[in-house]
């Protein structure tokens, strides 16, 4: 049902309704009940006691005479009136009890007819007929069965007849000189002592009083008698009646309420709720948000709701406005972040630097929030590379300020030729100048001779560089300067070590050895050391893979930078756009990095390459708007690592199908025929996606 | 890559030296196209290839569909052994005549 309220309403209501109706019905047919029964008793009391008044005033002289001559005729045929009285009738017998009594009282009752009537007849018809006339409309009218005037016999207890208004048709109809007994002790008792008397009986309710004569002797008796059929019936009549109008009643009220409630309540709770649903599905579909009015006039406590969530409403707006004003606050301070961030990782340096005898390069991946992490190398002249790590203590936009100034610092320093002790020891003066934000910059400062093969650097508070030679990783540098842009004046000291081929040393800043994990370890130096024993073509790309599976879950804190300086033969090669042609140039620059190698060797990498960038051409950049393939050769002893980067589309050549060798030469198809020679050629091919671009790793022996 | 050539009794012979890959391989075809290497038994000297790749090796089975056809040979030279390799690899040394 859409309004269970309703329904609710409607049913407590019936019920209390019906409740209502079965209580009131009982107890009033109760009350009425007795109050009816005393009702009748006094109704016909005082109808006795008026007429009995009224018969002394007018009739007393009639009844005297009537008395007299019923009196004579009563003691005269005493037995045959017992008869007849006490005959039970029927139809048949009433005819020959009517018969004996009127023959009784013939000589001195009228005829119908007053025609040929004595005075005396004519006044005593009058009388009579006066008396029944009084009797029949205080009976009628009152619902009575029927009033009597008659004697009372005290001797005999009898009552005799005179005059009685039930209908002479009736076997009820007491003829004039019939007799009934009086057999209620009670009634006897009033009788005999002449006193009025009202008995309620089974069958009727009765009364009598006295008619007196002048001198106060009782003459005779009025009685009215009231059909105790005649109560009830009007009793359930009066049910019935009052049963009706309740019911009646009842239904109205009902009716009445459940508009009334209907109006008042369950259309404005519906109003309440439909308001309620649209005002949150505009919310929900986005649209220009507006109060909603549920149209409710009431004064009362609906009305006090409605008010209540009009106001509701208000406050939700103001709330969703304040938030969108901070929200779009907060993302302008975010997009400004990050194009600080963007700026600052801008100034860095972004492809690996080459040697003949070195490779350096980096690797950063920033956290959320702009981070102080810098990293710079470059050649300050042919024979000498710098490069310096740093991280300045804080984050946010003050520290990215911070490391830029710190950076252009020690950049102008190192190109007009300072050595690492005095690079840091300017710009510490320098930062420690107006830094009343007293941040500062941990920083490992080097130079490395290509030809003598030493490194010079200065420590200033950052973390110890790894280097890892023939397969173990040791920390360098024990002893460390103090932090840049902390200590005026104070005296940097350089250190040095001389690099063999082979070395690589691991510089990185605490985003790494202080990467949580979720029981709150860190990643630390054991990790490190343990990252570079294990070897890896890819050693940055390797330990960033093993931090982010140790920080599983953790949100990255801070900047996790890392750079490397490997020693060793090494080789780049960066195409743009690649051609067909490009492929002699890239093989004999190859060959002129891979001098010294078997002819054969060389004849076999000669394949590979050709094989290779023919199918990076013919294949992956065909749908690639700038093509670019970078050739990263690394040379340690025998054996050469050559990787391949292209942004072509996603591809792993290791899994493409080989070609079928056997088959007819007629029928046969080169495609796939590429790669097996480039496999046969070499040791080990590794294929991985790497910042969404395709590397392909050969290793190749070159003796 | 270098390419000589010479014409008799209804053979082709032509001497090759250096690599054949992707671009040689293409400026080989021109060069025996240019010289009509149709309807004649063809003879590769191999002596100073370097190398050859799959460039070099779609070449070659062209050749080898020609002279099918016409009923002529064609004959391979003193392969190096990169090149034997290569050879093998593609399953050539079946299906060529190598000397």
């Amino acid at each position: 049902m859409k309004f269970p309220i309703r329904r609710k309403i409607f049913f407590l209501t019936a019920i209390l309704s019906l409740a209502f109706i079965v209580v009131s019905v009982s107890v009033s047919s109760i009350i009425f009940s007795i109050r009816s029964k005393a009702n009748v008793m006094s109704l016909c009391q005082s109808s006795a006691e008026r007429i009995a008044s009224e018969m002394e005033d007018e009739h007393g002289d009639f009844i005297q005479k009537y008395k007299e001559k019923m009196v004579e005729r009563y003691n005269k045929n005493y037995e045959d009136i017992e008869h007849y009285s006490d005959m039970p009738v029927d139809d048949e017998s009433f005819n020959e009890i009517k018969e004996y009594f009127d023959d009784l009282v013939a000589d001195w009752f009228p005829p119908k007819t007053g025609f040929g009537m004595s005075y005396e007849m004519l006044e005593f018809k009058n009388n009579y007929e006066d008396t029944l006339r009084k009797l029949d409309l205080v009976a009628s009218s009152e619902g009575m069965m029927g009033g009597f005037i008659c004697l009372y016999d005290a001797e005999r207890n009898n009552f005799v007849y005179m005059v009685d208004s039930t209908s002479n048709v009736s076997y009820h109809y007491n003829f004039p000189c019939s007799i009934e007994r009086v057999r209620n002790p009670e009634l006897v008792d009033a009788l005999d002592a002449g006193m009025p008397k009202t008995l309620a009986g089974r069958e009727d309710i009765f009364s009598v009083f006295p008619i007196k004569d002048k001198e106060g002797n009782v003459m005779a008796y009025v009685g009215f008698q009231y059909s105790m059929v005649n109560l009830e019936s009007t009793q359930s009549s009066f049910i019935l009646t009052l049963v009706a109008i309740m019911i009646v009643a009842t239904i109205a009220m009902v009716i009445v309420y459940l508009l009334f409630s209907d109006k008042f309540l369950v259309k404005n709770i519906q109003k309440l709720s439909d308001t309620a649903i649209e005002f949150s599905s505009k919310l929900e579909r986005n649209e220009k948000p507006e109060v909603l009015s549920p149209d409710i006039k009431t004064k009362d406590e609906i009305g006090a709701l409605s008010n209540n969530f009009v106001m509701l409403q208000n406050r939700m707006l103001d709330y969703i406005n304040d938030i969108e004003t901070k929200t779009a606050q907060e993302e302008r301070m975010q997009a400004e972040l990050s194009i600080a961030s963007k700026i600052q990782l801008e100034s860095l340096p972004t492809k690996p630097l080459v040697g003949d005898k070195f490779r350096i390069r980096s690797f950063i991946r920033p956290a959320k929030e702009v981070g102080g992490d810098l990293f710079d190398y470059f050649m300050l002249d042919e024979n000498r590379l710098f490069f310096v790590i740093a991280d300045v203590s804080g984050k946010s936009v003050p520290a990215a300020l911070f490391m830029m100034r710190g950076n252009e610092l020690i950049r102008s320093c190192a190109k007009r030729g300072m050595s690492t002790e005095e690079i840091a020891e300017y710009v510490n003066n320098e930062l420690c100048r107006n830094n009343k934000e007293g941040l500062f910059i941990s920083s490992f400062i080097g130079i490395y001779d290509l030809n003598t093969n030493v490194l010079k650097f200065t420590r200033a508070g950052h973390e110890q560089p790894f280097i890892l030679r023939n397969g173990v990783a040791d920390k360098i540098s024990e002893e460390s300067n103090f932090v840049l842009g902390a200590l005026p004046n104070f005296r940097f000291t350089e250190d040095s070590i001389v690099l063999e081929e082979g070395d690589k040393i691991l510089l990185y800043t605490d985003g790494l050895n202080e990467g949580i994990n979720s029981s709150n370890e860190e990643f630390d130096y054991d990790r490190i050391k343990e990252g570079l024993e294990k070897g890896s073509s890819d050693i940055l790309a390797s330990l960033f893979s093993s931090l982010s599976s140790f920080t599983e879950g953790m949100e990255q804190f801070d900047d996790v930078t890392m750079m490397l300086l490997e020693i060793g033969k090494f080789g780049r090669i960066e195409l743009k756009n690649p051609k067909y042609e490009d492929i002699p140039v890239v093989t004999d620059k190859v060959f002129s990095i891979i001098e010294g190698a078997d002819g054969d060797k060389k004849s076999e990498m000669g394949v590979i390459l050709d094989e290779l960038i023919n199918n990076y051409i013919s294949y992956a950049f065909t749908d690639v708007s700038k093509p670019e393939l970078v050739m990263d050769i690394s040379i340690s002893g025998d054996d050469m690592i050559m990787t391949f980067t292209d942004n072509g589309k996603l591809f792993n050549p290791l899994t493409s199908e080989a070609a079928d060798v056997d088959v007819d030469i007629s029928e046969r198809k080169m495609g796939g025929l590429g790669i097996m020679m480039v496999r046969e050629f070499t040791q080990k091919m590794e294929y991985d996606v790497i910042d969404g671009k395709n590397r392909l790793t050969i290793y190749k022996t070159l003796r | 890559m270098e390419s000589t050539f010479k014409k008799e009794n209804g053979t082709l012979t032509a001497v090759i030296s250096g690599r054949l890959d992707t671009v040689t391989s293409q400026e080989l075809k021109e060069a025996l196209d240019k010289e009509g290497c149709e309807n004649v038994d063809i003879d590769l000297d191999f002596t100073d290839v370097e190398y050859i790749s799959s460039a070099g090796l779609r070449l070659l089975l062209a050749l080898q569909r020609q002279v099918m056809e016409t009923n002529n040979k064609l004959v391979i030279r003193n392969i190096n052994k990169v090149v034997t390799e290569v050879f093998k690899v593609a399953g050539f040394n079946k299906t060529f005549t190598i000397l």
